[in-house]
């Protein structure tokens, strides 16, 4: 069966982060702040990832986009003891929310370090709730979350398709 | 006849204290309960807000609660695995210690599955464990093996407790029918006897892979990731040494304070702490020859990502707990241990009540440094522990302190059953099994009906124990 990927053209980007916080809105991710920042707690499913290339004086500032691989024989499924996280005949690696039961051994076992774990309950600015995407499901506190290839848009386009 | 004056001595020596509870005992329950009811608190307090309570964060998901998890599993290799072996090879100064090691597995296990416990996001689903259950992951390794582990090492405690509690029942006037209910009926009788003495040796032989494939797969969980320093194919045996050796640590250490307390110079004798030093001694250089492969393999093969691991517990900002370490595990114990002028009983609490830390260090230096220097090198953490991670480690100590407290006050903390045995029969025993190792004739049919004959019948210990004035 085909797989689903994605490219991103790093010669095009310009690091201006449109897609990052488009991911964000479209996922029901909480807003990041300062105070969780500060403490490496910001969720992020896509993040852009800043390093530095090559030695002093000709150093080069280099910022790139990084979502979760959908790696093909993925870590982080390996070790879950509960099947939280697994991956569709499509090659998506998606996880349960409700299966899960946040011992976070996925999130150390992936190399990217791409999952994020929910520290507190979500919780968004004032009125900002009403924004939210009614498509994804709202994460609770104490599971792991991750990007899920935006499949409930894909599932969309499948039903528009049969249509 | 001298031997039951001896007998009798032993009973009232080693029941003492279930008798007699003194005011330190009391302010000690005290003490500790207090600790353990704060530990309680801060776990409420995490289970309502979240983890976020806790110092971790991304990328170091994993922090003291893990390190507690790999630490109190560790101390609970020595005892059952000590012990088991001890009698596996019929050795005879085993019969004093036997139980108080024991006893630390038992206890401590639990804290090693409270840990685990204490980490999970959501403690409500721990079911999903069974019902989800899937044997891919090594965490579900380490949930079969360390309930199997726990299980035997209980029936590996209470088989050889059961003489010794119908001898509660028949001359304790206190708890009666709490020791009628535990003694299982126990007589004495020549067929209980042989039965128990079977059991036990079975299942001391049968505890011993168990206690291996704990630490193993405990080992596991970190081996199996791709993680730098963590994917190492020594961790399996490199674990389970680092495991024996802080079990026989904490084991010193409470029969030292057993023996302080309760004035059993007569029973947990020098000897018996001599020989643990010298065992605790090889297990210190195995551990640095452990440590030592480890880390020189990782910095010969001089991976980037390896080495930001590396460096960050040598000279980054590991470093302190790295060396502490080293001092606790390495330095402290060759100084107090090698040689026989140091290796007094003050020299032996010193070097294990350091080994204890130094492991728990070497726990925390193994887990956390990996997470926060990940493979990718963008993302760098710092993990400080909150005072909730705090709390639930004293909380954990306090309550395994206190529960062995409370064992030591409803049974007896050393076998009084195997000592009898041990002055009835032990000497001629060896004495005839040495004859056995020695050139010459071995000792014929009729030399050992006569010596069964000596004794009663079958299992010779049977009589004079229980029913006996
Ligand atoms: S979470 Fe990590 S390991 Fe799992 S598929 Fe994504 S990138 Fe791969
Ligand atoms: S945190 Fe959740 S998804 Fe990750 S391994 Fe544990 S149970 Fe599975």
């Amino acid at each position: 069966m085909a797989r689903w990927g994605m490219v991103i053209d790093l010669d095009k980007c310009t690091a201006c982060q449109a897609c990052v916080v488009a991911c964000q809105a479209e996922n029901n991710i909480p807003n990041a702040n300062p105070e969780s920042a500060a403490k490496g707690r910001n969720i992020h499913w896509l993040e852009m990832i800043p390093f530095i290339e090559e030695e002093y004086p000709h150093t080069r500032m280099r910022l790139l986009p990084r979502p979760c691989m959908h790696c093909e024989n993925p870590p982080c499924i390996e070790v879950c003891p509960v099947g939280a996280t697994q991956i569709s005949s499509e090659g998506i690696v998606g996880q349960i929310n409700a299966r899960c039961i946040g011992c976070r051994y996925c999130t150390t076992a992936c190399p990217y370090t791409v999952k994020s774990f929910n520290w507190f309950k979500p919780a968004w600015p004032k009125g900002m709730e009403r924004y939210l995407n009614p498509d994804v499901t709202v994460r609770y506190n104490g599971v792991v979350e991750k990007c899920t290839f935006c499949h409930h848009r894909l599932q969309k386009a499948r039903d528009k398709a049969r249509f | 006849m001298d031997l039951a004056k001896a007998f009798e001595q032993d009973e009232e020596i080693l029941l003492k204290p279930i008798r007699v509870s003194h005011r330190n005992f009391y302010i000690t329950v005290a003490l500790l309960s207090a600790v353990v009811a704060w530990a309680f608190v801060a776990y409420f307090h995490q289970l309502r807000n979240g983890l976020g309570v806790t110092g971790l964060n991304r990328p170091v998901y994993w922090g003291f609660y893990i390190t507690n998890f790999v630490f109190f599993i560790g101390i609970s290799h020595a005892g059952t695995l000590i012990s088991a072996i001890l009698r596996i090879s019929q050795a005879e100064w085993r019969r004093s210690i036997t139980r108080s090691a024991e006893v630390i597995t038992v206890m401590v296990i639990f804290f090693g599955v409270a840990s685990i416990l204490m980490d999970l996001g959501r403690p409500d689903r721990i079911m999903n464990i069974i019902k989800f259950g899937r044997f891919e992951s090594p965490l579900l390794w380490d949930v079969t093996s360390i309930t199997i582990y726990l299980t035997a090492s209980t029936v590996y405690l209470y088989l050889p407790l059961i003489p010794d509690i119908a001898l509660m029942r028949d001359k304790v006037g206190k708890r009666k029918w709490f020791y009628t209910v535990l003694a299982l009926g126990w007589r004495g009788t020549p067929r209980q006897w042989h039965r128990l003495e079977k059991v036990i040796s079975v299942m001391a032989i049968l505890v011993i892979p168990v206690a291996v494939s704990v630490h193993t797969v405990v080992s596991f969980v970190f081996a199996m990731t791709v993680q730098p320093m963590w994917h190492s194919a020594i961790f399996g045996p490199y674990f389970v040494v680092g495991a024996i050796y802080s079990g026989i640590a904490a084991l010193i250490v409470a029969m030292a304070l057993i023996r302080w307390v309760y004035h059993l110079e007569n029973y947990l004798k020098d000897v018996h702490f001599q020989n643990l030093g010298i065992l605790l001694f090889v297990m210190t250089l195995l551990w640095t020859y452990f440590t030592f492969s480890e880390y020189l393999t990782t910095f010969y093969g001089a991976e980037p990502t390896h080495m930001q691991v590396f460096w960050s517990k040598f000279t980054g900002e590991y470093m302190l707990e790295f060396w502490g370490m080293v001092l606790c595990c390495l330095v402290i114990p060759v100084i107090f241990l090698s040689n026989r002028k140091m290796r007094t009983m003050k020299g032996m609490v010193i070097s294990s009540l350091a080994i204890t830390m130094g492991m728990w260090l070497e726990r925390f230096i193994i887990v956390v440094p990996t997470l926060a220097n990940p493979r990718l090198p963008y993302e760098r953490g710092v993990y400080h522990p909150s005072w909730v991670e705090l709390s639930l480690l004293a909380g954990c100590f306090a309550f395994f302190i206190l529960l062995y407290v409370l064992f030591t006050k409803f049974f007896p903390i050393v076998s009084i059953w195997e000592i009898k045995e041990g002055r009835q029969h032990a000497v001629s025993e060896v004495a005839a099994r040495i004859k056995t190792y020695l050139p010459g004739n071995p000792p014929t049919a009729a030399d050992e009906t006569e010596e069964r004959d000596a004794g009663t019948p079958a299992i010779p210990k049977a009589e004079p124990f229980i029913g006996s004035p």
